[in-house]
């Protein structure tokens, strides 16, 4: 795996609160999910590799870039595709206007580039017919989509989503996940999610990250792995196991030690995360 | 028959009243066309057989049909975009590459920023209409005249009023640009009505003039010079603020005077004001210079949470 992104004992605090403590990753080519529950750090860890923020202690290196010196945050910034979780979208644009402003700050100045590469990008998310609608009139999945748009401007090496498959539809969150696969077949794609089911179904790589801190790193597979042997089903609930919760089949799914009478059952990635976040230490949980 | 002698035997036969000459054929098969005009053509194509076989005749019945269709279309579409807003125009008059016309008038802030300048400048135009003849109506346009700019600057430049929000900080575009180029055209358009409706005023002529520009740019400067430490709204508080309590003295004592005392009589009118305020814009466009990195949401030096 080559590496594209390079995190070394990366801590950023906002006030007394540590948002990442001493987090160190390697991240190459392809998809990489960052799966955590609220707070944990996810937008802290993808604004710092947006160039958005400066860690306070440790290194990043960006696509063979320093974000710490100018020359080579513009760097990262001209091969970079970011979709922050609030895109801040004036409601009087139109869609076109939005995408064009933005092509405009990513130096594609040419008039008839920015009108190419627009329409592209909006086709690419199934927005080429809404180009003249204003933002304000969109429901929250288009306009996640007018945001993706905008990243996808000018074919960047590294895409940083955060949180893209909000208010997506189950269709359009196909279509994203076959969209996003293909840019990764030549770039590097780092999206924060959390939803298991979007790292489980595209991501070669997985993020486990709570409370600040780097929690698992490694593939999907390896993940889920962790949960083999410990998840079980049952006719009746039991107290015993770390989570235990009834299915549509009307069993118990436990995941954890197990249950008197239970059967043993294919851990599945969600199953794994799971148990991840809960069997953290005491002393990770707390900062 | 128009089609000049001499030509592929097509027209001999052809016995349909086209005005369309082989040499427009020619120009719209070699791509020479306008598109406007090549548009019409392809819509007249449609449905005249003998241009079909002239089209074919000028060396264009290829396989690059399709492609040249596509390509009349697509320049059509530049073609009947809308015109840009006024204001962009007017950059791009003023000598602005296009692109950085639409950045700098296309942009939200801006829009208002005209709204509540033009307001202001209006109100204040209305309130020296009643008040002019006392000293009142003087002093509220030279105090509150600086003030406007500022508000200006702040909508400009604010994160509330950046239309891409956190995007525009991580994009290649220099901030810094997109801020300067911002807060002049605001400023500009602050100043240039302002100072026709000062002429208006009985105690303010022409000869008046820096009474109330000199700390207009003192104190956009100043703005933009706090807000490499501050947010921009909290720097333009913080200079409305400072520029009042500078003012509010003279205010005090204006009841006393007549509108030419006022000019002739308050410190704050005086030449020594005037070289202060000047001294002030110097400071301040030094130190906005000096902490540039810090203006315009780059967070290379710390970053806003």
């Amino acid at each position: 795996m080559s590496t594209q992104i390079r995190l070394a004992g990366v801590t950023k605090r906002f006030r007394s609160r540590a948002a990442l403590s001493l987090v160190s990753a390697e991240i190459g080519h392809g998809v990489t999910g960052v799966l955590g529950p609220n707070g944990a750090g996810k937008t802290t860890l993808l604004r710092l590799v947006a160039t958005a923020l400066q860690p306070d202690t440790g290194e990043l290196d960006i696509l063979g870039y320093d974000p710490a010196a100018a020359d080579g945050r513009l760097a990262i910034r001209r091969r970079l595709g970011y979709l922050p979780q609030d895109v801040g979208m004036y409601s009087g644009f139109t869609v076109r206007e939005f995408v064009d402003y933005v092509a405009i700050l990513k130096e594609i100045t040419d008039r008839n580039e920015r009108r190419a590469e627009t329409d592209r990008v909006l086709d690419e998310v199934g927005l080429g017919d809404r180009a003249g609608q204003r933002i304000r009139s969109l429901s929250g999945g288009m306009r996640r989509r007018v945001g993706l748009a905008q990243a996808l401007l000018g074919n960047p090496a590294l895409l940083v989503l955060d949180e893209p498959t909000v208010g997506l539809d189950p269709v359009l969150r196909l279509q994203f996940r076959e969209l996003v696969s293909r840019y990764a077949t030549t770039g590097t794609v780092l999206l924060s999610t959390h939803l298991t089911e979007d790292v489980a179904a595209f991501c070669q790589t997985v993020l486990v990250i709570e409370g600040g801190q780097l929690i698992f790193a490694g593939t999907p597979a390896a993940l889920t792995s962790m949960a083999d042997g410990r998840v079980w089903t049952s006719a009746g609930p039991d107290a015993g196991s770390e989570l235990s919760w009834r299915g549509a089949d009307g069993r118990y799914r436990h995941i954890g030690d197990p249950p008197p009478d239970a059967e043993l059952l294919s851990a599945t990635l969600e199953d794994a995360y799971l148990l991840t976040i809960r069997s953290l230490p005491a002393q990770a949980v707390r900062r | 028959m128009t089609y000049p002698s001499g030509e592929p035997g097509v027209f001999e036969s052809n016995r349909h009243p086209c005005r369309v000459s082989i040499e427009l054929l020619r120009e719209y098969v070699s791509g020479r066309l306008g598109a406007s005009a090549a548009g019409a053509l392809e819509l007249h194509l449609i449905a005249c057989a003998a241009c079909q076989q002239g089209v074919a005749a000028a060396g264009g019945a290829d396989a690059n049909e399709r492609a040249r269709h596509e390509s009349t279309w697509a320049r059509l579409a530049l073609d009947i975009e809308p015109a840009p807003a006024v204001a962009e125009r007017l950059a791009i008059r003023l000598g602005l590459p296009p692109h950085v016309a639409t950045l700098v008038a296309s942009a939200p802030p801006l829009r208002t920023a005209w709204v509540l300048i033009l307001t202001a400048l209006l109100g204040l135009s209305v309130l020296a209409a009643y008040m002019g003849q006392g000293p009142a109506g003087t002093l509220a346009f030279l105090v509150l005249a600086p003030i406007v700019p500022v508000i200006g600057v702040a909508i400009a430049y604010g994160q509330v009023g950046e239309p891409v929000g956190e995007l525009a900080g991580v994009a290649p575009y220099p901030a810094f640009k997109v801020v300067l180029l911002r807060t002049m055209t605001v400023v500009t358009a602050a100043l240039v009505p302002a100072i026709p409706l000062s002429f208006l005023l009985p105690a303010v002529g022409p000869s008046h003039l820096l009474l109330w520009l000199l700390p207009a740019v003192a104190a956009s400067t100043t703005t933009l010079a706090v807000a490499t430490w501050i947010r921009p709204e909290r720097a333009a508080a913080f200079t409305m603020l400072a520029w009042l309590a500078i003012a509010a003295p003279s205010a005090t004592r204006a009841r006393f005077l007549s509108s030419d005392e006022l000019i002739a009589r308050l410190p704050l009118f005086q030449p020594a004001a005037q070289v202060m305020f000047v001294t002030v814009a110097v400071l301040a466009v030094i130190v906005v210079v000096h902490r540039r990195a810090l203006l315009g949401g780059d967070p290379g030096l710390g970053g806003l949470p």
